[in-house]
């Protein structure tokens, strides 16, 4: 495993912890009508949590693989890899800004146009991760 | 790939990439740039087409 492949596990771990945090806050608020959400905090607190949660699973990669540091050079396969990461799930940034354009078009409430954004910004994030391991486990795929 | 006289962590080294990268084209796993290439032919000696073939061509 290299420095890249650990990057991209702490970005896997850290979004659904990020998701999970958010979720758990707005629990209370669900019975309340839409309008009355609460969400600026809960959105925040998994942002906060997104950090938190990948300094502290980079910590336990760096004492769990103390030799990775030895592993960090960055050539032409982790670029092309990173590159194609990004080009195989833009689809997610892309949904999130077409349903958060509809939503605020059809006047919704804040609170949906939000979670598009947030929810579509973890997707792409998580699916990123996922398809740069697979491609380092298993080859570029084209 | 990695010759008898040279490792696969040198190899990398010499060309400028890691050794994860010249495992994975080893493997197949991943087929490098021309540029990357024609390092690793002229760190080898061998003729580019020593090295690198489609997949549908037979090695001679």
């Amino acid at each position: 495993m290299n420095k890249n492949q650990r990057e991209a596990i702490v970005e896997l771990i850290a979004q659904p912890i990020s998701v999970g945090v958010f979720f758990s806050l707005m629990w209370g608020e669900f019975s309340k009508p839409v309008s009355d959400y609460e969400f600026v905090w809960p959105v925040l607190w998994a942002i906060a949590a997104s950090f938190i949660a990948s300094i502290l699973a980079t910590i336990a990669f760096a004492v769990i693989f103390p030799n990775l540091l030895e592993n960090s050079v960055k050539d032409e396969r982790d670029r092309r890899i990173h590159s194609l990461g990004k080009d195989y799930t833009m689809g997610f940034y892309v949904l999130g800004c077409v349903l958060a354009l509809i939503f605020a078009m059809l006047e919704m409430d804040y609170y949906w146009i939000a979670l598009a954004v947030f929810i579509s910004a973890a997707l792409a994030s998580f699916a990123r991760s996922l398809v740069k391991l697979l491609m380092y486990r298993f080859g570029i795929f084209s | 790939m990695a010759s008898n006289s040279m490792t696969q962590q040198e190899l990398a080294a010499l060309v400028g990439v890691s050794r994860q990268t010249i495992i994975s084209i080893e493997s197949g796993r991943y087929s490098p740039s021309l540029e990357l290439a024609i390092k690793l032919s002229e760190a080898l000696d061998y003729d580019l087409r020593q090295l690198f073939w489609l997949d549908q061509e037979r090695k001679q």
